[in-house]
């Protein structure tokens, strides 16, 4: 009887350690598989994310690339054809030179807007020299001071490059639109472990603790900045100007 | 006076005929082959050859740059000028590295062209401020990104990336291992796609085995 | 808490059912020095018991400012069964009656530990009751000092705490289950915690609901051996009860 009992007490007490173990064990089990859910559930998202921008430039490339080539060929055409009309009336010569002047606003215009969407020197030449011909292009079109600081990058993809690229395009905008800036720099550099790039200017600033920044240009910053994975810095002091870094890490 | 023999090749055949309606206005061009693509255009060589080719860059399956390359291979003493709506400076510096003679963008207007034309026909080449710019451009800059181009049956370049992607590396491994960017091999692995007709990589390795360009093994365990 | 081992160094003074075996058990000689020169296991091991519970007290009372609040009500009960063992071996020596402070002892370690698993099991249905399971416990307490049942060995009361402790700890663990917000079990007090209570009280209620029954029909060494092992049940307990109040909580 007393071993009967003694044993039973053993058994217990060797019953409770080893729910305790048992416990210790599932639950670190349970944490690891739903850490691993998460993390699988993220990776999806993130994928959504990638094919859906991928989809959206593709369209945006398609649309500027028939834009650009397509249109703007057959209206240089026009322009051509219609620059071959002499007339010795005066009135019709009016015409004929209102004619062309639009054909030429025209392109002009189909010039800029393909541009925004297809950056056709970053797709065969890689995102410096897309960075560099948008530079000069803008340097041209607007009043203000554009300089672009920028070593050459390899390491991206594609959309990894026109993701970059967009970002770039976005905030310059901003810049152009809202801060009244005269200087606008952007710098490009990249590490061993990371690329990071820079939008700067000299304009009034903002409060970056104000959330009022919203607006759809800032949330597809933020849909490409998921994609690529990078960080994105706002300094901000209101008056003398902003600087926005982002940056990617490299694998 | 000898009529200068030209020949045009261009994928918008509204711009091909402006231009070739253009050009009857003259009495000293002579338009002798009119292509609606580089294939075409080579077919046409090879029966007669004109002074001066006006190509366009952008063209499906193989654009400027590459008919460029090709043509002067075969006609190393052609005079081309190229055509583009593209004014950005890296097209023009890479064209005339290529071996154009000039650089028009289509938006020209018709003295323009004539001159250039003449001048190339006389001189053998024809600048203007933004060719000028473009070159001082190009050769002062450190290191220049090579362009990815169009072409037609697999290069030899298409080959050693097709045998890459068959034994399943990646975009940056295959980059590293050729020296190329990786721009580079995206632009080959989609031409890949679109002249094999296929879709995916798995597709690749069978059209690869197919046409005895791996043997079967050597594709085996990477799918 | 070991003094209950003491019931059986009761002077002879306190004539009850267990009279029989003082008069076998009472001390060879007078005072502490014949005691030392009388070492068996038995006693070694009652006074053994004091030093893990010395360990925790004085870690417990070292990381006093880091602990949580709920953690204090441990210190406490560490400090309280300490006193209470320490009274209780005074008592021995002073060979007076020592059983009243169960009477004491059990609602108190009830109070506490309960005190402690309703801190972490708020908004639960058990953590509502708590409070009043306490008062019960307490009442019985008062009504066992009224009627004067102060030589009574409560069994039962010892069974029920068990049970309702027991109770909590699984709650407790089916949560972590449950929230699974918990990276590092092994940081966490309430985990050690409940190991300690899981291990120490099956093993218990085991002890105390058998003594009487082995009291009254087997050997009187049997019984001791019995008791031998709820001391060192007691030195476990007090070893999870000093990890507890050790480890600093890191999530």
């Amino acid at each position: 009887m007393k071993y009967m009992l003694f044993g039973g007490i053993m058994v217990i007490l060797l019953l409770a350690i080893s729910v305790i173990i048992f416990f210790v064990v599932y639950q670190k089990r349970l944490l690891a598989q739903q850490i691993r859910l998460q993390s699988v559930q993220q990776e999806y998202q993130r994928e959504l994310l990638t094919s859906s921008i991928a989809a959206q430039e593709k369209e945006r490339v398609r649309i500027g690339h028939d834009l650009h080539d397509e249109i703007g060929s057959s209206l240089s055409t026009a322009k051509l054809l219609v620059n071959q009309l002499h007339h010795t009336d005066p009135e019709k010569e009016q015409i004929v030179a209102s004619v062309k002047e639009i054909l030429s606003h025209t392109i002009q215009n189909l010039k800029n807007i393909s541009l925004n969407l297809y950056p056709s020197v970053l797709t065969k030449f890689g995102l410096v020299e897309g960075l560099q011909y948008l530079v000069s292009v803008l340097s041209q079109a607007s009043p203000l001071n554009f300089s672009l600081d920028a070593e050459e990058i390899s390491g991206l993809e594609l959309q990894q490059e026109l993701a970059l690229y967009r970002i770039v395009q976005e905030l310059v905008n901003n810049a152009i639109k809202h801060s009244g800036a005269g200087d606008v720099n952007i710098a490009l550099t990249q590490t061993e472990s990371y690329i990071q790039l820079s939008v700067r200017d000299n304009g009034c600033g903002f409060d970056t603790q104000d959330p009022g920044k919203g607006g759809i240009g800032l949330k597809s910053i933020e849909a490409r900045k998921e994609m690529l994975k990078a960080d994105m810095q706002i300094q901000s002091v209101p008056g003398e100007g902003t600087c926005i870094i982002i940056r990617l890490p490299l694998l | 006076m000898i009529p200068i023999r030209l020949a045009i090749v261009d994928d918008h055949k509204l711009f091909r005929q402006g231009i070739i309606n253009l050009l009857k206005t003259y009495p000293h061009f002579d338009l002798i082959i009119e292509a609606e693509s580089c294939p075409q255009l080579l077919e046409a060589l090879a029966v007669q050859q004109p002074d001066i080719i006006l190509m366009d860059i952008e063209m499906p399956e193989i654009d400027g740059m590459q008919g460029c390359k090709q043509i002067l291979q075969l006609y190393p003493q052609m005079k081309i000028i190229a055509l583009s709506m593209h004014t950005a400076d890296n097209f023009i510096f890479h064209m005339m590295k290529l071996g154009a003679r000039s650089y028009l963008h289509k938006d020209i207007d018709q003295d323009s062209l004539r001159e250039a034309i003449e001048e190339v026909a006389a001189k053998g080449f024809y600048f203007t401020e933004k060719i000028a710019e473009a070159m001082l451009r190009g050769v002062q800059s450190r290191s220049i990104q090579k362009p990815y181009m169009n072409g037609n049956t697999l290069t030899p370049r298409e080959k050693e990336v097709l045998t890459f992607i068959c034994k399943g590396m990646t975009n940056s491994e295959i980059a590293a291992k050729l020296f190329i960017s990786i721009r580079t091999v995206e632009g080959h692995r989609q031409h890949l796609l679109d002249k094999t007709g296929t879709t995916n990589s798995v597709s690749l390795a069978v059209f690869a085995i197919k046409t005895g360009l791996l043997s079967a093994d050597e594709v085996g365990g990477h799918f | 808490m070991q003094m209950v081992y003491t019931i059986f160094q009761l002077q002879v003074l306190h004539i009850d059912r267990y009279t029989p075996l003082f008069i076998r058990l009472s001390w060879p000689g007078r005072g502490f020095k014949t005691f030392i020169m009388s070492l068996t296991f038995d006693r070694v091991i009652m006074y053994a018991v004091m030093i893990p519970e010395t360990i925790a007290v004085v870690v417990g009372g070292l990381r006093l400012r880091h602990l949580q609040p709920p953690l204090r009500y441990l210190w406490i009960l560490v400090l309280f069964g300490f006193l209470t063992d320490l009274l209780s071996r005074m008592l021995i020596l002073f060979k007076l009656p020592n059983l009243f402070l169960i009477v004491l002892y059990i609602p108190v370690e009830f109070g506490l530990l309960a005190a402690m698993y309703r801190h972490e099991l708020n908004d639960s249905r058990t953590a509502r009751i708590i409070p009043f399971l306490t008062a019960g416990f307490a009442g019985y307490a008062f009504f066992e000092i009224i009627t004067g049942k102060l030589q009574g060995f409560n069994r039962e009361e010892r069974f029920v705490e068990g049970f309702l402790l027991l109770f909590f700890v699984l709650e407790y663990l089916y949560r972590v289950l449950r929230k699974l917000n918990i990276f590092h079990l092994e940081y966490a007090p309430m985990f050690w915690l409940s190991a300690g209570l899981i291990i120490y009280f099956p093993c218990d209620i085991i002890v105390f609901t058998f003594s009487e029954y082995i009291f009254s029909s087997y050997s009187t060494n049997f019984n001791l051996q019995l008791w031998d092992v709820h001391a060192i049940l007691t030195m476990l307990l007090y070893i999870f009860y000093t990890l507890t109040l050790w480890i600093p909580q890191r999530n």
